[in-house]
């Protein structure tokens, strides 16, 4: 069906407002720019600190996505389709890293899951297996601040979703992992793949709980953000050189994607 | 027993529900009443969408809820098959992929799942829409492949929940038609559930009548309009049915003597029955100028007043009752004997093989 949109009677108070919050955001990336050493650029983002840390990034930031979906998705089906008692507790509960400052997360992942943390040390004694100052460290900083975004867009958008068509599934013979994987999930798809693209970008972006849980440690632990903030200190145009790298590697994966599932 | 044999009792909110509903193979019923009557929580129950509080129902002699034995079987498990009220085609699939969804679920491997539903859906006719997605279907299309659908797994009960609520008032009367069709080719329990009395008129057996949560009258709809027991059940003995002859031209020639202009439809030329609702008959006390082509004249038989409306029944070649507000009448000034002209637009005729 194809609805004809009537041209937009605009409150022109708006307006001012509007382009206020464009510029608010668009000026600092042209500062960033008018800065930038282009003619050293190649040199700049071809050493090793640069690609370390942006090999880094990118894998555990996929990593991070990857275990949200694999955990979220289903902890969203069961707080948007399921009651039970303390329900609204575990809904607080994981929505919290999104309000908590990432260094407390940081702190807290390393009193769980540190040498000498509730988990982490019979986990170290029985097997060795260390999380902090490690890539599997980073992973779990970025999981613990990311997964939130994708839970709750998840979680709306099976709320959203007109679970009628489960009923329908049911009586034609699906059982309840049929329905699960052929309506309910295609149904919610929309949102899973903008809950994973929120989640990524944040996990991309981590900075606070990985410094503090997992360390600073170029070629392990030194993710993009970790490198940028390093070379501000000491080398002000490889800092500017990663921050336009990273800024590409968003823009690339945000530009096509944005439109379609983030509204 | 074969057939249904269903003892629904259940509380939902402020819905009481206690309604018993029997049918046999081969027999349609249609579940009346008006919205809010309990009529879909009713069907929602009989395919284990919904546990009953307490009751018995039964299928084929095999108990699919019984709280009391604390059986239940789950809607997976039910020989049931159901059209949906908006018809619920899984719209990222295609027309065929809906149609194989349930063999598929129930076991068959993809490649026989798919041989048969191209054949259930060559034989609604719909051969040509198989990679068709629900959303490029007509409501008369859509209302055929979740027939289709439904039938697939071979049921032993088919529900239809409001299945031509969802489409509009010129496409309904064909679809209806079809569906009286397609329904006496399944040759299981057929229940149909539906607030529209002509529906149930049509494509019923027998009538089961709920209101408020309750049965208030049951019987065919021969029965059930010779004697309405409520006051809604009386609503649904003004619905005019004549009978008659239809012609090519889209004109029925009623039993009467008289000629009706008709909107044209499903229905094939012959024998037919023609449904008329008394609110879509209009009555003038001169001839109504720009006329449209049924218009009569004829005398008032009998006047009788229905609560806030009046029940004007005329004589002559077209016998039937019209429906009018209180103010019309008076602004008509109506008494019996009296003559008045009537019309009635072609397209608020429906037309059945009769």
């Amino acid at each position: 069906m194809s609805r004809r949109r009537r041209p937009p009677r605009t409150p022109w108070v708006l307006l001012p407002f509007a382009v206020a919050a464009v510029a608010f955001i668009a000026l600092p990336l042209v500062g960033l720019l008018q800065r930038a050493p282009w003619s050293d650029l190649g040199d700049l983002v071809t050493e090793p600190v640069v690609t370390d840390a942006l090999r880094l990034s990118i894998v555990s930031a996929f990593a991070a996505t990857g275990i949200s979906v694999l955990v979220g998705v289903p902890l969203a089906w069961v707080l948007a389709r399921t009651s039970f008692r303390g329900r609204s507790l575990v809904r607080a509960l994981v929505t919290l890293p999104i309000f908590l400052p990432p260094v407390v997360g940081g702190a807290s992942l390393l009193f769980a899951f540190g040498r000498r943390g509730l988990v982490g040390e019979p986990v170290y004694e029985a097997t060795g297996l260390l999380l902090p100052f490690s890539i599997w460290g980073v992973i779990a900083a970025n999981t613990f601040v990311a997964m939130p975004f994708l839970i709750i867009t998840v979680e709306s958008g099976l709320r959203a979703a007109d679970d009628r068509y489960e009923d329908a599934a049911a009586t034609l013979g699906a059982g309840r992992w049929t329905v699960f994987r052929r309506i309910t999930l295609p149904n919610a798809m929309p949102a899973v793949l903008a809950g994973a693209l929120l989640c990524w970008a944040r996990a991309l972006g981590e900075f606070g709980a990985t410094v503090t849980f997992a360390g600073n440690l170029q070629g392990r632990t030194q993710t993009m953000p970790l490198a940028v903030f390093l070379a501000l200190e000491s080398n002000r145009e490889a800092a500017i050189a990663l921050s336009l790298v990273l800024i590409a590697v968003s823009l690339a994966v945000l530009v096509p994607l944005r439109d379609r599932w983030l509204r | 027993m074969s057939g249904l044999d269903a003892d629904v009792g259940l509380h939902l909110g402020d819905l009481d529900l206690r309604v018993t509903l029997e049918a046999g193979t081969g027999e349609t019923v249609a579940v009346l009443g008006p919205n809010g009557a309990g009529k879909t929580t009713a069907v929602r129950s009989l395919a284990g969408l919904q546990p009953i509080d307490h009751g018995r129902i039964s299928l084929d002699g095999a108990v699919l809820d019984d709280p009391a034995t604390e059986t239940f079987v789950a809607p997976e498990h039910r020989p049931i098959g159901v059209v949906f009220q908006d018809h619920l085609l899984f719209p990222r699939m295609s027309a065929l992929d809906n149609v194989a969804f349930g063999l598929r679920a129930r076991g068959d491997d993809r490649r026989r799942a798919d041989e048969q539903a191209r054949s259930w859906l060559d034989r609604f006719g719909l051969g040509d829409h198989a990679d068709a997605r629900p959303a490029a279907l007509s409501g008369g299309q859509s209302q055929r492949v979740a027939l289709a659908r439904a039938l697939a797994t071979d049921p032993q009960l088919l529900l239809l929940d409001e299945p031509l609520s969802a489409l509009d008032a010129t496409t309904r009367t064909h679809v209806r038609a079809e569906l009286r069709h397609h329904l006496s080719s399944f040759d299981g329990v057929r229940v149909l559930v539906t607030h529209d009395p002509i529906d149930a008129l049509v494509l019923a057996d027998r009538l089961v009548i709920v209101e408020h949560g309750r049965v208030t009258q049951t019987g065919t709809p021969a029965e059930v309009t010779a004697r309405p027991a409520t006051p809604y059940v009386a609503d649904l003995v003004g619905i005019n049915l004549l009978y008659g002859s239809l012609a090519a031209d889209d004109t029925v020639h009623l039993d009467t003597g008289a000629t009706l202009t008709v909107a044209g439809g499903e229905a094939p030329t012959g024998d037919v029955a023609v449904a008329i609702r008394p609110r879509a008959i209009a009555l003038y006390r001169e001839r109504p100028a720009g006329s449209p082509r049924n218009t009569w004249s004829a005398p008032i038989a009998d006047l009788e007043a229905d609560r806030d409306r009046f029940r004007v029944t005329l004589g002559g070649p077209v016998p039937v009752t019209a429906e009018i507000t209180a103010a019309s009448v008076q602004g008509l000034g109506l008494e019996p004997g009296q003559e008045l002209w009537a019309s009635v637009k072609a397209v608020d005729i429906d037309v059945y093989e009769a």
